[in-house]
């Protein structure tokens, strides 16, 4: 029998990093600009990243975690958000982490900073679509079955969240609304992460994933009837 | 203009609910007046309706995969669960549609694609949990949803301040109070709100009340109107 928990651990390293890179996607700029054969690009902040131990990511993530707001809605979330992103917080692992990236990497060109931010969505979808891949593949030997399908409700919208995201980070249209978005992806990424960590229970997810649905858009899948709510609620 | 708690748009939306026939007249009494929605009360909804359905699909699922573990090929599966199923069935009749729509899934590749079946039938619970509003525009189609404004924001920031030791049952409660106050105070209106909650209804008088006694706060007794509805 496995828990949601211990399900999760095994992806403990996917859900750290896409954390890190929707945090600051400079954080897999080294890789990206390799692929594009353009590392003369990150040069600086090679060592740096690569010098950066388990402990101290481990550090930066639970810094994060500790901060996430309790209210679930969009005023707390903001707040949080410009909190975390204050620069002048030298007391934060991961301040001082972004500030020294910010540092390294001034002359990136908004097209460099657009296409790192388009990677890091692109690689923090597949990630969550590779976890789901292995909750449904377990949900057979589940503990509780519910945990593992709220955990899998919440990856789904994180990931169609991603998907809408790289869309508008392409056409580079409405930036308030991408700023907005990356914000409920990093906090859903943190909840899922409290979750792992056993901070909050799988079930207070539900909450972000209602705050979420605004976002994404997901049609009703054919054959199914809008009478199914009566029934759902009505049981 | 009036405004509605959770469980009034839940007895909306669902016609076996307690609330239906009065939240359906509630609507009908106050056919020319303007509604307004604020998102923690459809957040709330689909809250609710997600975990039920979750809840639900989680027992479907733990029938099947017992059947699973009972069977030796896929013809006992097939038995083994349609069985079971036709037992929740009676025990539970509210739950057959459902049920029915979870078994055609899970019995179509019973062995190879359970994950399939429950990745299609987790987006069914999405995206019907996201259809509330709609189906609730269907029922008022003039209703508002309120987007909040700067000086929304800028309110409930500042009553977040003055909330001291008002208390309510859950943080749902407490938004939805948040949302009710601020944007009176912000868009300077008197606004009517309905909830089939008691409990709710006293503790939102109860914080009008303390906040009565605060400046800047002192005419929200007269400009908010808290109704039960039965």
């Amino acid at each position: 029998m496995q828990t949601i928990t211990a399900t999760l651990d095994i992806y403990y390293h996917d859900i750290e990093k896409a954390l890190l890179q929707i945090s600051n996607p400079l954080f897999i700029a080294v890789e990206h600009f390799k692929i594009k054969r353009q590392q003369y690009k990150v040069r600086d902040i090679k060592n740096y990243i690569e010098g950066i131990s388990i402990e101290e990511k481990e550090k930066m993530i639970s810094e994060l975690v500790e901060m996430l707001p309790q209210d679930v809605n969009l005023q707390s979330y903001k707040k949080f958000f410009e909190e975390i992103f204050k620069e002048e917080r030298k007391d934060l692992k991961f301040i001082k982490f972004f500030n020294e990236l910010k540092e390294r990497v001034k002359f990136l060109s908004v097209e460099d900073r657009v296409s790192l931010l388009y990677a890091a969505l692109n690689d923090v979808e597949y990630s969550l679509e590779k976890i789901r891949d292995h909750i449904l593949g377990e949900i057979a030997d589940a503990k509780n079955i519910e945990d593992f399908l709220v955990v899998d409700q919440a990856l789904r919208v994180a990931s169609l969240l991603a998907k809408k995201l790289k869309k508008n980070v392409k056409s580079a249209k409405k930036p308030k609304e991408i700023k907005d978005e990356i914000m409920l992806l990093l906090i859903l990424l943190l909840r899922l992460e409290s979750v792992r960590r056993g901070k909050i229970k799988p079930e207070d997810l539900y909450e972000d994933i209602a705050l979420v649905m605004d976002h994404i858009s997901l049609p009703i899948p054919t054959r199914l009837e809008e009478e199914k709510i009566y029934e759902i609620l009505s049981a | 203009m009036f405004s509605i708690d959770t469980n009034i748009v839940l007895g909306i939306v669902n016609p076996k609910d307690r609330l239906h026939s009065s939240s359906l007249n509630l609507l009908r009494t106050h056919d020319r007046e303007k509604l307004i929605i604020f998102s923690s009360v459809i957040k709330e909804s689909r809250e609710t309706f997600l975990r039920k359905y979750t809840e639900t699909l989680g027992y479907a699922l733990s029938v099947i995969i017992e059947a699973k573990n009972k069977s030796k090929d896929d013809v006992s599966f097939k038995v083994h669960t349609v069985k079971r199923f036709r037992e929740i069935e009676r025990k539970r009749p509210k739950l057959t549609g459902f049920l029915r729509l979870v078994q055609s899934y899970i019995l179509k590749y019973p062995y190879l694609s359970i994950p399939e079946s429950v990745a299609y039938l987790n987006d069914c619970g999405i995206s019907l949990a996201k259809n509330i509003e709609n189906i609730l525009r269907k029922k008022k189609p003039d209703l508002i949803l309120y987007k909040p404004s700067q000086e929304f924001l800028t309110q409930r920031e500042n009553l977040e301040n003055h909330m001291g030791t008002i208390k309510f049952r859950d943080r749902n409660d407490r938004d939805i109070f948040k949302d009710v106050v601020s944007y009176v105070l912000s868009e300077k209106k008197v606004l009517t709100f309905f909830t089939g909650d008691g409990r709710f209804k006293r503790e939102f008088v109860e914080a009008l009340e303390h906040l009565s006694e605060i400046r800047g706060y002192r005419s929200l007794k007269e400009r908010i109107n808290v109704q039960k509805i039965r």
